[in-house]
């Protein structure tokens, strides 16, 4: 499991850190969603959840579209041709990502569920609602934005879709730390009275 | 677990609806062709066929973002006939956006999903060139297309020259408010004839001008003295229809006086003009929609 989720957390991360050398990109969004599907196939291997290989099918296209994307000829065709692809291939993009990220927490929340650790199962329902909304928030956003060229949303949209990301890398973090240090029973059993 | 489940199938409906009405909405802004935005100008021919300032002739116009077309030349036409001009291919000089124009037929700057685009165009025959009246422009691309659309009024003029030491003490001054101001000491006693201009007509509640505090058709026939001191001040007021004012107005009235021995003379106020450099994208929206260029 930690190695699974190792590999998300540095995929999200990888998503999120563009870094330049000179104008070539080292390390494009589609490297870090094929380290999320890499991810999503350890954990699929190891826990048998069908969420994981829907999360791995999904992550996989996500990260052709965001290499046809990064390859610089997409990105001309869809300026050249305007905003409506522009946002199309945006929003599609956008759904398949949540769709990913969605599909990975719903498996790790049948995991839990089938571990009988019915608080981290509770715990992880409850991120999975706040980066669902959250998300739902950013694209609504995001899609008002772009069509209707608000400009200060265009420039406050990309604050929350990062703030998104950020959460998503403690979500998964979290996750793995819970697999290196096990709760005790009697951490689990405290969780669930504060609740 | 399954109230998430809900959420997100919920949410991918609401994505789906809102992004296909976005794409409608933003397919519905297209434009058919550029829209040219209008102008009101008076251009020196002497410029035009001695290349010794610019602009010539200067087009502006929105156009699709994604309108990668590559302008070749443009014809005027008129009332007294047609002038031909190709696009200069300078890129060394800038244009009124601060950035060079010519070739680059994709620069222009991003009012939403459109570009505004500013050419320089350069006649072909400069020598042809004659003093007239254009309402229309004719736009050739290099792939064979092309459009033609209302410009306004280009008004061409052949400048005559003024007596000689007749003016001292010039003074000029024009401010973004829109404000402009002109002022000399006369040498010798003239009778103003009359001040003329073929556009300020068209546009007469856009300007306001006087000279000395009097009207322009109050001050024809007044003679003023040697010695006097002359002010000449012109305000761009606006249009009742604040659209008007994103289009470019550059009028050049000229004063035809007569001098002590009965010589007639002429001078050309240069100095009353108004240019609308920036526009967002509602204002655009506004004025596409005023000129019938959108459909809705």
């Amino acid at each position: 499991m930690v190695a699974g989720l190792a590999k998300i957390f540095w995929g999200i991360f990888i998503m999120s850190v563009h870094l330049n050398l000179g104008s070539i990109q080292i390390l494009p969004p589609f490297v870090g969603l094929l380290f999320i599907a890499s991810g999503a196939k350890s954990l699929q291997e190891e826990t048998k959840e069908g969420f994981f290989q829907k999360a791995y099918t999904v992550a996989i296209i996500t990260s052709f579209f965001s290499l046809f994307g990064s390859l610089g000829t997409v990105a001309y065709y869809l300026s050249l041709y305007g905003p409506v692809l522009e946002t199309l291939w945006l929003m599609v993009y956008s759904v398949l990502e949540v769709t990913t990220f969605f599909y990975l927490l719903s498996g790790l929340i049948l995991h839990e569920r089938a571990e009988g650790r019915q608080a981290m199962e509770e715990e992880l329902i409850g991120r999975q609602r706040t980066y669902l909304l959250w998300s739902i928030l950013y694209l609504c956003l995001t899609l008002l934005a772009r069509t209707f060229f608000l400009e200060t949303f265009l420039a406050l949209t990309p604050i929350l879709g990062l703030l998104v990301r950020v959460y998503l890398l403690f979500v998964f973090h979290q996750s793995k730390k819970t697999y290196l240090e096990p709760m005790t029973k009697e951490e689990e059993a405290g969780l669930l009275e504060e609740e | 677990m399954e109230k998430n489940q809900r959420i997100f199938q919920h949410a991918i409906r609401l994505l789906l609806v809102l992004t296909m009405a976005g794409a409608v909405f933003l397919y519905s802004l297209r434009l058919k062709e550029p829209v040219v935005i209008k102008q009101y100008q008076e251009v020196p021919l002497k410029n035009l066929v001695e290349g010794k300032e610019d602009p010539f002739f200067q087009l502006r116009m929105l156009t699709n973002g994604s309108d990668g077309r590559t302008i070749q030349r443009a014809i005027l036409k008129g009332p007294q006939g047609e002038a031909s001009f190709y696009l200069r291919p300078s890129l060394s000089q800038a244009n009124d956006f601060g950035f060079g124009h010519g070739e680059a037929t994709m620069v222009g700057v991003p009012v939403g999903p459109y570009l505004l685009k500013s050419y320089v165009f350069i006649p072909e025959e400069p020598s042809t060139l004659e003093e007239a009246l254009y309402e229309e422009v004719e736009v050739f691309y290099e792939n064979g297309e092309r459009f033609s659309q209302e410009i306004g009024l280009l008004s061409f003029y052949e400048e005559s020259s003024g007596k000689e030491g007749l003016f001292t003490n010039l003074g000029v001054s024009s401010s973004s408010s829109g404000a402009s101001t002109l002022s000399f000491t006369l040498t010798e006693s003239i009778e103003v004839i009359d001040v003329t201009s073929p556009l300020l007509a068209s546009i007469v509640e856009a300007f306001t001008v006087s000279i000395n505090g009097k009207t322009l058709e109050e001050i024809q026939g007044e003679v003023l003295e040697e010695g006097s001191f002359v002010l000449l001040e012109g305000q761009f007021v606006g249009f009742g229809d604040p659209l008007m004012e994103k289009q470019v107005y550059d009028l050049r009235p000229v004063i035809t006086y007569e001098d002590v021995e009965g010589g007639r003379f002429t001078y050309r106020i240069h100095n009353l003009h108004h240019l609308h450099h920036a526009m967002n994208f509602g204002e655009v929206l506004k004025y596409l929609r005023k000129r019938g260029a959108i459909a809705w």
